[in-house]
C-alpha cells in the first residue's frame, strides 16, 4: 500500500509539469478580451504585469512554490488561526482574470457544484441500482427492453440537448421552472427551500439521467454475470427463494465492481458537469474552468486541472482500498 | 442482520455527499435584506460573460467597464449621439467657456459640489488626480493606459477644480476622465493599491467606493455581482430599484432567451445572434430588442505586405523597405475589384438584421465625420469588378480561376470564430469566386486572433493571411487617435514587438500628409474636414474594405423603463434612470 501512495507522489509531479507545458504552448492570451480600442502597447503592458515575460521555468517553478508551499501554509492558518511566518508577504496562485486567490474562487464555487452535480449523482445511483438489479434478473422481459432502450438514449443524447429540451419544455412553454440558477440564493424557510428546489430540478435531472444510464448497464452486466455463477445454483439447489439470493448473495456480490466505479466517479462531482453547469449558469468549478480557458487565465486552469489530477489519483487509491476491504481475496503487498 | 452491509453500500455515497452539502450551506452567506425585497424592487441584468472584476482600471474585458459602470463615474459619459453629458463635473470645459486652455495645452474640470462617496466622504480634487497616479503608476497594467498617454500631469487647482496638462498642444482634451472606461476612484480606498500592488488589491477591485446609483453588496468573480440602492446618490428619489442583479454565464442566445422568452431577467447584454433566431424569440412579446449603433465598424483587412510562409520572420508581411510587397494585392486594381464583388445588403441580411447596415466607411458616425464620397460600394457590380481585373492582366484560367505570371489570384482570408463571421466568410468567398478569386477560409478562436502574444503567429497583429477580418472601432466621440494608426510607421514589426496599430500596412504619402496636417491643426471645422479625408483615403486606396456598421445589441423585458441604449459608452450608462412600470 504505502508502495502506491509512494507512486503517486512522482506521478502528480510529471502531471503537473505537463500540464503548466501544455498551457504554456497554448496561444491564447489574457488580452484577447479587451475591448479593440485599448492598444497593443497597453495590452503588453498588461501582459507584463501578468509576469507573462517571464521565462518558462522560473513561472512553473513560482507556481509550485505557491500552490504547494503558500497555499497549504494559508489553507493551515485559516483554520487554526495560526500565524506561520510572514504570512501577509506571502503569494499566493492568483487568477489572471480576477485577480483573486485561486483557492478562494474554488471554495466560492464548491457549495453550488456539491449540490446540484452532487445530488444528481445520487439520485442517478439511487435510480440505477435497481433497475439494473431488475433488468438483469427478468433479463428480455419488457421491463429490461424499456430499461434498456431508456439508457440507451441517456447515454447517446448529450446533456447540451436534453438540457435545452427541458429548458424549452419547462421553462419557455411552461413557465414552471426557472432556467438560471442562481447561486445567491438561501435557503431560509420553507418558500426558498422551494425555490432552491425548483432551481435545482432540471440540472440534477439531466445529469442524474445521463448518469444513471451509464451505471443501471454496468450494474446489470455485473449481476447477470453473478447469476450464472455456481454459488446461485447452490443456493437454488439449497431451496432458497428467488428473493433471497438475488438481495443477500447476488446484490452483495455484484455490488463490488460497481462501488469501485461509484468510487472512481466521484471526483467527477467535484469538477463538475462543465456543459450542464455552463446551461444552466450554475456556475460552478466548471464553467469556472471554462472561464479561465476561455480568458486564457493560466494560474486559475493549471491550478484547477492539477487539482482535479489530485482528486483522480486519490480516489484511485481509495478505490482501491475499499476493494480490498469489501473483498478479502484482494490484498495488496 | 447480514443484509445491512448492502445496505451501507448504498447508503454510503448518499451520506457522504448529504455531509459535504450540509458543510456548504452554511458558508453562504445570509443576507435577509436582498431575499427580502419583492421582485419589482430587484432589478436582474444577465451579462453572459459575468465581470470579473469592478475596477475598470484592472479590466479584463468589456464586461468588467460595464459591471464597474454602475457604481463608479466619470466627469462626463457620452449619450447616444455621442456628445458629452457632464457626470461629475459640473459643466463641460469649452474653449468657449474657457476649460479649453488657448494653445489646446491643458483643460480645466469644475467638479460638481456636494457630491459624496458612497462612504459619504466628499469626492474632492484630490481624487481625480489620484485617479491618473493610479493609472499611470509603473507596473499597474493599468487598462486605461491610452487616455492618459499625453498627459504630463494632473494638478488640483481647489478642492472642486482639477486641471489636466499634456505634453503637447491636443486638439481633443477629453481623453482622460470622460467615458465608463476612465471613471474617478476613490483615492482613500486606493492609496495603497499602486503600480505592483493593484493587481493584489482583492477586496478593493471587487467593492470599489464609488458615487454612482447603486453600491456593491456582494461580489462573485465570474458569476454574480449583488448592488443596492446607494442612499448617498446625488439625484433625489433615484435609483429606483431597491437591489440590482447582474449575473453571469451561459451564452448569448440563452442569454436572449431569458429575457425575450422565459421573462426571468430585465435586461441582457450582448446578443450577437443570427437574426433569424432573435426575431423568433422576440415574437414570444415579453421583451424587446435595443440596438446602439457606435463607430463599430466590421472590415475586412487588405494585406499590403507579402505574407508568404516560406519568408523567415524578419520578412514575413513586413514591408518596411518597400521590397516585400503583396504579390497580388499591391495592385490598387485587384483590391477595388474585390470591394466592389461584395454585396453588403445581403452580408447585413443574413447575419445582422437591425443590428447592421450597409457601409462604405471607416468612420461610420458621428454624423459630421460621415463622408458621402464611397458610397458607390454599396451596391454589388461584379462587371466593373471583372473589367479591373481584365485591366490588371489577371487572365481566367480553365479551372475559374485568374492567372497573371504564373500566380494564381488565390487569396487567404482569416477572422476569428464566430457563426456570424463565418457566414460572411462564405458568403464573400462565392462572390469572389465570380470574379475568379480563389478563396481560401480559415478562422481562428478569438482568444487567440485578437491577444498580442508576439510568439503566436495566429494573432491580427501578425497577419499571417491575404485578407482579415474583424471589427475595428474608436474610444468616444472622437476617432483623432484611431486615424493616427493608419501612418507608415505604425505598421507591425519586429521593430516594435508587433505591437503598431497599422493592421493592413497601407502606406500612401498623401495619408502620412494628411495625418501630419491633422496633428497641426486645431480648428474643429478643419479637422473634421480632415479626418474625412483621411477615412476617403483609405477607404479608396482599400487598405481597409468596410462592410457593416455594427451595433450592439441587448434586450430588455416589456416592463423595464427608462433603458437609453448608448453605443459610445457603458450600456449601463443610465442606469439610475431605469424603472419597472
Amino acid at each position: 500500500m504505502s508502495k502506491r501512495l509512494f507512486f503517486a507522489i512522482p506521478t502528480l509531479i510529471i502531471i503537473s509539469f505537463a500540464l503548466f507545458a501544455i498551457l504554456d504552448l497554448a496561444p491564447n492570451d489574457p488580452t484577447s478580451d479587451l475591448p479593440i480600442t485599448i492598444p497593443p502597447e497597453v495590452r503588453q503592458e498588461i501582459r507584463e504585469s501578468l509576469g507573462l515575460d517571464k521565462p518558462f521555468h522560473v513561472r512553473y517553478f513560482k507556481w509550485m512554490e505557491q500552490f504547494f508551499i503558500n497555499e497549504p501554509l494559508n489553507l493551515i492558518e485559516g483554520v487554526t488561526g495560526l500565524q506561520i511566518g510572514d504570512s501577509e508577504s506571502r503569494l499566493r496562485v492568483t487568477s489572471w482574470s480576477s485577480y483573486r486567490p485561486v483557492v478562494d474562487l474554488i471554495i466560492e464555487r464548491l457549495p453550488q457544484t456539491l449540490w446540484v452535480v452532487g445530488l444528481s449523482y445520487v439520485v442517478g445511483i439511487m435510480i440505477a441500482l435497481p433497475i439494473g438489479v431488475i433488468s438483469a434478473f427478468k433479463q428480455y422481459s419488457m421491463f429490461d427492453q424499456i430499461g434498456t432502450f431508456i439508457s440507451m438514449v441517456g447515454f447517446s443524447i448529450p446533456t447540451f440537448f436534453t438540457g435545452l429540451v427541458m429548458i424549452i419544455v419547462f421553462s419557455v412553454w411552461l413557465g414552471w421552472l426557472p432556467s438560471t440558477y442562481d447561486t445567491t440564493h438561501v435557503v431560509k424557510d420553507f418558500p426558498s427551500f422551494w425555490v432552491q428546489v425548483k432551481q435545482m430540478i432540471m440540472p440534477v435531472l439531466v445529469l442524474a439521467f445521463y448518469n444513471a444510464a451509464q451505471l443501471s448497464r454496468f450494474m446489470r452486466a455485473s449481476v447477470l454475470e453473478n447469476l450464472n455463477l455456481d454459488y446461485v445454483r447452490t443456493a437454488r439447489a439449497k431451496g432458497l427463494r428467488d428473493r433471497a439470493i438475488l438481495l443477500k448473495h447476488v446484490l452483495r456480490n455484484s455490488l463490488l465492481p460497481v462501488v469501485t466505479m461509484i468510487a472512481l466517479g466521484v471526483p467527477t462531482i467535484f469538477t463538475g458537469a462543465i456543459i450542464t453547469e455552463q446551461i444552466f449558469r450554475v456556475n460552478g468549478i466548471g464553467q469556472l474552468l471554462i472561464a479561465g480557458i476561455n480568458s486564457a487565465d493560466i494560474p486559475l486552469v493549471q491550478s484547477l486541472s492539477f487539482l482535479f489530477a489530485v482528486l483522480i489519483v486519490t480516489f484511485n487509491l481509495l478505490a482501491d482500498i475499499i476493494y480490498g476491504f469489501l473483498d478479502p481475496r484482494i490484498k495488496y503487498e | 442482520m447480514r443484509r445491512v452491509p448492502a445496505i451501507v453500500l448504498l447508503a454510503l455515497p448518499t451520506l457522504f455527499l448529504a455531509s459535504c452539502s450540509q458543510e456548504s450551506t452554511s458558508e453562504a452567506p445570509v443576507d435577509a435584506e436582498v431575499t427580502e425585497t419583492t421582485q419589482d424592487r430587484n432589478l436582474k441584468i444577465l451579462y453572459w460573460q459575468a465581470p470579473s472584476k469592478l475596477n475598470p482600471y484592472q479590466s479584463s474585458g468589456t464586461k468588467d467597464i460595464e459591471a464597474s459602470s454602475i457604481v463608479v463615474e466619470p466627469l462626463a459619459h457620452y449619450d447616444v449621439d455621442a456628445n458629452m453629458v457632464p457626470i461629475l463635473a459640473a459643466e463641460i470645459p469649452t474653449s468657449e467657456n474657457g476649460g479649453v486652455a488657448e494653445d489646446h495645452r491643458s483643460i480645466t474640470w469644475k467638479l460638481k459640489k456636494d457630491v459624496l462617496w458612497s462612504d459619504s466622504t466628499p469626492l474632492t480634487a484630490a481624487d481625480v488626480v489620484f485617479t491618473w497616479e493610479y493609472c499611470t503608476a509603473e507596473g499597474g497594467g493599468c487598462a486605461a493606459l491610452n487616455a492618459f498617454e499625453y498627459v504630463e500631469q494632473v494638478v488640483a487647482l481647489d478642492d472642486h477644480t482639477v486641471r489636466v496638462e499634456f505634453i503637447k498642444p491636443t486638439p481633443f482634451p477629453y481623453g482622460p476622465f470622460v467615458g465608463s472606461a476612465s471613471p474617478i476612484i476613490q483615492r482613500e480606498q486606493f492609496k495603497d493599491c499602486l503600480g505592483m500592488r493593484a493587481n493584489q488589491c482583492v477586496e478593493e477591485n471587487s467593492f470599489p467606493v464609488g458615487t454612482g446609483p447603486y453600491m456593491v453588496d456582494e461580489f462573485r468573480a465570474q458569476d454574480t455581482a449583488q448592488f443596492r440602492a446607494n442612499p448617498l446618490y446625488r439625484e433625489q428619489g433615484k435609483p429606483y430599484f431597491q437591489t440590482v442583479l447582474l449575473k453571469g454565464g451561459g451564452d448569448a442566445a440563452a442569454a436572449a432567451r431569458t429575457v425575450l422568452q422565459t421573462g426571468e431577467f430585465d435586461y441582457a447584454w450582448n446578443l450577437q445572434v443570427e437574426p433569424e433566431i432573435l426575431e423568433n424569440m422576440r415574437n414570444a412579446g415579453k421583451g424587446e430588442i435595443l440596438t446602439g449603433f457606435g463607430s463599430q465598424v466590421e472590415r475586412i483587412m487588405v494585406n499590403q505586405t507579402n505574407p508568404d510562409p516560406k519568408l523567415d520572420a524578419e520578412q514575413r508581411s513586413i514591408n518596411i523597405d518597400g521590397t516585400n510587397p503583396h504579390p497580388i494585392l499591391s495592385d490598387i486594381r485587384v483590391r477595388r475589384a474585390l470591394t466592389l464583388a461584395i454585396d453588403r445588403e445581403i452580408l447585413v441580411e443574413v447575419g445582422y438584421g437591425i443590428t447592421g447596415q450597409p457601409t462604405c466607411n471607416v468612420i461610420p458616425l458621428p454624423e459630421k465625420y460621415v463622408s458621402s464620397n464611397n458610397d458607390e460600394c454599396l451596391t454589388q457590380n461584379l462587371e466593373e469588378a471583372n473589367r479591373l481585373l481584365d485591366e490588371a492582366g489577371w487572365v481566367l484560367g480553365s479551372d475559374d480561376v485568374r492567372v497573371k505570371d504564373g500566380i494564381r489570384l488565390s487569396l487567404l482570408y482569416q477572422t476569428s470564430t464566430n457563426p456570424v463571421r463565418q457566414g460572411a466568410q462564405s458568403l464573400i468567398k462565392g462572390w469572389w469566386k465570380e470574379i475568379g478569386v480563389e478563396t481560401e477560409l480559415k478562422n481562428i478562436d478569438g482568444s487567440v486572433f485578437f491577444g498580442t502574444d508576439a510568439a503566436s503567429p495566429f494573432t491580427l497583429y501578425k497577419f499571417y493571411s491575404d485578407v482579415q477580418m474583424y471589427t475595428n472601432s474608436f474610444e468616444g466621440n472622437d476617432p483623432s487617435n484611431y486615424v493616427e494608426a493608419w501612418k507608415c510607421d505604425k505598421a507591425p514589426g519586429p521593430h516594435n514587438a508587433w505591437l503598431g496599430t497599422n493592421i493592413s500596412r497601407g502606406c500612401s504619402e498623401e495619408l502620412d500628409a494628411l495625418l501630419d496636417t491633422l496633428s497641426e491643426t486645431f480648428d474643429a471645422d478643419e479637422r473634421v474636414e480632415i479626418i474625412k479625408q483621411i477615412n476617403d483615403t483609405v477607404v479608396q486606396n482599400v487598405y481597409e474594405i468596410p462592410l457593416i456598421h455594427r451595433a450592439r445589441v441587448s434586450a430588455r423585458a416589456n416592463d423595464l423603463k427608462g433603458v437609453v441604449m448608448n453605443g459610445w459608452d457603458s450600456e449601463l450608462w443610465s442606469i439610475a434612470d431605469w424603472y419597472r412600470e
